[in-house]
């Protein structure tokens, strides 16, 4: 006889996986969504929210098991990761008290059992709602999944795109940490284990891939995955960058890159502590390079690429405009411009030049406005210093400070003093985070673009 | 006696100049390129890029060469020297030579005048320990660098606690600029506990510039231009000498002239030289009674290995190549900030230091630099931020940036050598390899630890992680593969640069230096040459 499953999140990422995984099984399946999926999938959808469980209560009686898989994950605030993930939980565990489901599998993550977990309230909320249902007098297996990677995987995306910038920041604390990403199929295998096996002895169980790795290690193998040439690792201390963020992050969460708390993912080991349950799992789970490789191909969110940026006459002219305002607070002059042309040419930096997307998008952007290009300019400085944005900008700056009036701004001024020289540098450094940060968001917000518009 | 000399660096025009006043015959071979005009001769730095009709073209060259861009991939980047589009004569290629090295890039000059036409006028005498395996001592060689003093004009101070071995005709040197003169003030003002701590001598620097007129030369007038070629002859360059030679009627200057080896007589000597005109044409060849080869240790050893080559077929190695190692270490004078920049002063080292060590003869000699008018976008870029607050952060510290330059001995080792290797073409490629010695990291490591610990208890921290270690080649101090030698021995030369493979050779450049000091080596190879030449009856 099939059993019932309740599931919570059977849309989102794992839970697409766990339907396909029971499509055929011996379990029935009612799926809590928000609103009724466009096409019949074959799954039987209950419209309703997780956080009022009287628009579920009745399709939860009856109900063998729980599988609580809904969470808030990704940029959003702190305020919504616990009201989804604690009070959702905390409903539908009193869901099922009132409705007689007496067992609940609820799949956690590692995340909720990180020693740092500073400015993550996705972890914080995660493991509250660990301790409800540890609390809550059902019988419980608690899955934590390490990274989940998968063609849909949110954290597939964000490492992917930090693997291949010209150069792979690595924010890095006191130690370097490691990693064991696992196939999000295996998750959806972990899950029906417990389900056919009936293991609810209230554990707590990790579920990981085949092999841990050093997280650097890792992003290098994303890189080469995906095609990308060798790449530096640059180190990054990790609590400044991390403050940095969770600054910023009021502001400007909607484009920021990265969160300071997924930066928690660069504080802490990911890796399975060893279980009955990965005993079962690991003989059959695909190798790093495997999975990988899988991935990778076909590409995924490159699409075609957009044409290169023309470089006829009159389109480096306005940039030479837009480069020069940011370099000088001025427009050139007749001769700069001749002589900036001249030493493009001569440099080999002309339309035919090849360009890498990272070299494309930041010059799509920097030409938009002085201020853009500063900002463009301010990442540059520290992830693509080689880049086709630098060349072309110290090129200009060259013809700037070897000509008057320009030459002036390149130059000492007369004496400033120590404060003044001090208020000048300080100044310089807060206008330069501002515009570091700007830049990172704006060539966040612009490779998220393309990636949907792929 | 009729002397033929092939090269125009300091050394051939020093050994002709002697041999000249001495009633010698001399004729100079020499590819010879020439400096091109200077441009406005009377402007200041400043001023060029106010009144020169296109001071782009001036400063960064008619094909941009000037521009610094980092390459594609950091293993690509080519050392920087910051030599400027005016100084692109120095460094012309020739097709004929062909060069290959492995583990040393030197540079090439076939400039009338050589590589010291773009020299930062170092002048320092060697003592005795700097000597120790020379074939004579400071006293021998003590009167050539008074005379070549006072043919050059040197500026210095004696007596300091850099304690420089004596030579006449030292001249005042150049007034320090306000960086330089805060550096040495705080030294004097505490001279005995920085000595006690750190051990660490601290001077004015040996500089081959006129503060006074000198002939057709007139002193120096703070101009800014030393990086660009100095505008007036102040800071001494050998092409000056060259036209001292070209007023003696015995001396003929034969440039266009590519040598190629020399033919031997079938008794043990030269016959002559066979030429390649550089315009083309047939070989030329030039007969003499004495041979003096000065093209620089690396274009004198390639002349050897292919005499030796072209007379028996034979290739030889030529053993212990040298190089001075250098460390440019940047530094911050903290008494400079919020202080204004001085352009229109002299540009380049003012101030020195040496660090003794226990073998007396690897003394660490350095020079120091403040930076003033050296191209800003090279350094832009390497700042870990924008532009515009790179240009920010340049401007407001510019005036207290420099750099101590540190140089490090090098002795003749097996392994490091010139020689041929075939490749197909007519003529076998002169190759060179290097390899610095096994002791050489640790010792760099803890001189620049002592130095950095002096120059911050001076009040000029070095900029952290900035400390440069340069590639062997950019030491631009080659020598040693035919080394004088008081015993005969094959490929070596007498005390007096005399061939003791070629009877009427000699060798009068750095090739013929058994040992290299850290002591920048060009007014030694002025000296010596004229040593030699004057040693000729």
């Amino acid at each position: 006889m099939k059993g019932t499953l309740f599931l919570t999140g059977g849309s989102g990422f794992i839970g697409s996986a766990l339907r396909a995984r029971l499509a055929q099984g011996a379990w029935d399946l009612r799926c809590l969504s928000r609103q009724a999926p466009a096409a019949d999938d074959g799954t039987a959808y209950v419209t309703g929210d997780l956080l009022s469980p009287e628009t579920y209560r009745d399709a939860l009686s009856g109900a063998d098991v729980a599988v609580h898989l809904a969470a808030s994950v990704g940029k959003v605030s702190p305020k919504e990761h616990w009201r989804v993930n604690l009070e959702g939980t905390r409903a539908l565990i009193g869901a099922c008290r009132q409705s007689g489901v007496s067992h609940i599998l609820h799949v956690s993550t590692i995340a909720a059992g990180y020693p740092d977990q500073a400015f993550y309230p996705y972890a914080q909320s995660k493991a509250a709602a660990e301790a409800l249902v540890r609390e809550s007098g059902l019988a419980f297996t608690i899955l934590r999944p390490t990274v989940v990677l998968g063609p849909r995987s949110p954290a597939w995306a964000s490492l992917r795109r930090i693997a291949r910038l010209p150069v792979i920041p690595l924010p890095q604390g006191a130690r370097a940490v490691r990693i064991q990403p696992v196939d999000v199929d295996e998750v959806a295998r972990a899950i029906a284990i417990v389900l056919d096996e009936w293991r609810f002895a209230g554990e707590t169980l990790d579920v990981g891939g085949a092999d841990p790795e050093m997280l650097g290690d890792f992003l290098r193998a994303v890189r080469r995955s995906t095609g990308g040439a060798a790449a530096r690792l640059v180190r990054v201390p990790l609590a400044p960058t991390r403050l940095a963020l969770a600054a910023l992050e009021p502001v400007l969460r909607p484009v920021l890159p990265l969160t300071a708390g997924q930066l928690a993912l660069f504080a802490n080991d990911s890796t399975a502590t060893p279980n009955w349950l990965m005993d079962r799992l690991r003989p059959h789970s695909p190798p790093l390079p495997d999975l990988l490789d899988r991935l990778a191909g076909p590409p995924l969110a490159e699409g075609p690429l957009p044409p290169a940026p023309a470089d006829d006459p009159e389109d480096a002219a306005a940039e030479c405009e837009v480069f020069a305002r940011y370099l000088t607070g001025m427009p050139p002059e007749a001769d700069t411009l001749r002589h900036y042309l001249a030493a493009l040419q001569a440099h080999g930096l002309t339309a035919t030049a090849p360009l890498s997307d990272f070299d494309r998008t930041s010059l799509r952007l920097a030409r938009k406005g002085e201020w853009m290009a500063r900002c463009i300019d301010a990442y540059c400085a520290l992830f693509a210093r080689r880049g086709a944005l630098r060349r072309r900008l110290i090129i200009l700056a060259a013809i700037l400070e070897n000509r008057a009036p320009t030459n002036a701004l390149f130059e000492a001024p007369q004496a400033r003093g120590v404060i003044g020289t001090g208020l000048a540098l300080a100044a310089t450094g807060a206008t330069f985070s501002l515009a570091l940060a700007c830049g990172a968001a704006s060539l966040g917000v612009a490779r998220l673009a393309r990636a949907g518009r792929a | 006696m009729k002397i033929l000399v092939v090269g125009s660096g300091p050394s051939g025009l020093h050994f002709a100049l002697t041999a000249l006043r001495k009633g010698h015959a001399v004729t100079m071979l020499d590819v010879g390129n020439t400096r091109p005009a200077i441009a406005a001769p009377a402007e200041s730095f400043m001023g060029l890029k106010r009144s020169l009709p296109d001071p782009v073209e001036y400063f960064l060259g008619a094909e941009y060469g000037g521009i610094t861009l980092p390459s594609p991939n950091p293993t690509d980047d080519p050392e920087y020297y910051g030599l400027p589009p005016s100084k692109d004569y120095v460094f012309a290629p020739d097709p004929r030579f062909r060069f290959r090295g492995d583990g040393i890039t030197p540079l090439r000059s076939f400039a009338a005048g050589g590589l010291a036409e773009c020299w930062t006028g170092g002048s320092y005498p060697f003592d005795d320990d700097d000597l120790a395996d020379f074939p004579f001592t400071h006293a021998a060689i003590a009167p050539y660098y008074g005379e070549v003093a006072r043919r050059i004009g040197v500026g210095g101070e004696e007596g300091d606690d850099l304690a420089y071995a004596h030579h006449d005709n030292l001249s005042a040197p150049t007034p320090l600029d306000a960086s330089a003169a805060l550096l040495a003030a705080r030294y004097a003002s505490r001279r005995e506990r920085l000595q006690a701590r750190h051990g660490v001598r601290f001077g004015r620097s040996r500089q081959a510039v006129l503060t006074s007129a000198h002939g057709e030369r007139e002193a120096c007038r703070s101009c800014g231009r030393c990086l660009w070629g100095c505008p007036n002859g102040a800071l001494y360059t050998p092409s000056i000498t060259l036209r001292e030679c070209m007023a003696f009627e015995t001396f003929a200057y034969r440039s266009g002239q590519f040598v190629s080896h020399f033919e031997t007589d079938g008794g043990g000597g030269l016959a002559g030289a066979v030429t390649f005109p550089v315009t083309g044409g047939a070989a030329e060849r030039f007969t003499a009674d004495v041979h003096v080869l000065a093209a620089g240790a690396i274009g004198t050893s390639n002349l050897v290995l292919r005499t030796q080559y072209k007379a028996s077929g034979e290739i030889v190695r030529l053993e212990g190549l040298m190089d001075n190692r250098q460390v440019l270490a940047p530094f911050f004078n903290l008494a400079m900030l919020g202080r204004p920049y001085e352009p229109d002063s002299y540009q380049y080292h003012q101030l020195a230091f040496g660090l003794p060590q226990e073998r007396p003869r690897h003394y660490v000699h350095g020079q120091v630099t403040t930076l003033k008018t050296g191209a800003a976008h090279p350094v832009l870029q390497s700042l870990p931020l924008d532009i515009r607050s790179a240009t920010g952060v340049l401007r407001a510290l510019r005036s207290g940036l420099g750099v101590a330059n540190l140089n490090y001995a090098d002795t003749r080792r097996a392994g490091n050598y010139l020689t041929l290797s075939a490749d197909g073409q007519e003529w076998p490629a002169l190759t060179a390899r290097y390899r610095p010695a096994p002791e050489e990291a640790a010792e760099i490591k803890a001189t620049l630890r002592k130095v950095g610990r002096f120059f911050a208890a001076i009040g000029a921290p070095f900029v952290p992680g900035m400390a440069h270690v340069r590639p062997i080649g950019a030491g631009v101090h080659y020598g040693g593969t035919l080394p004088m030698s008081a015993e005969k021995r094959e490929w070596s030369v007498s005390p007096q640069g005399q061939s003791h493979d070629f009877a009427n050779l000699y060798v009068v450049d750095g090739a013929a230096f058994p040992f290299m000091p850290a002591k920048n080596l060009t007014f030694t190879l002025m000296a010596n040459a004229a040593r030699i030449a004057d040693s000729l009856c």
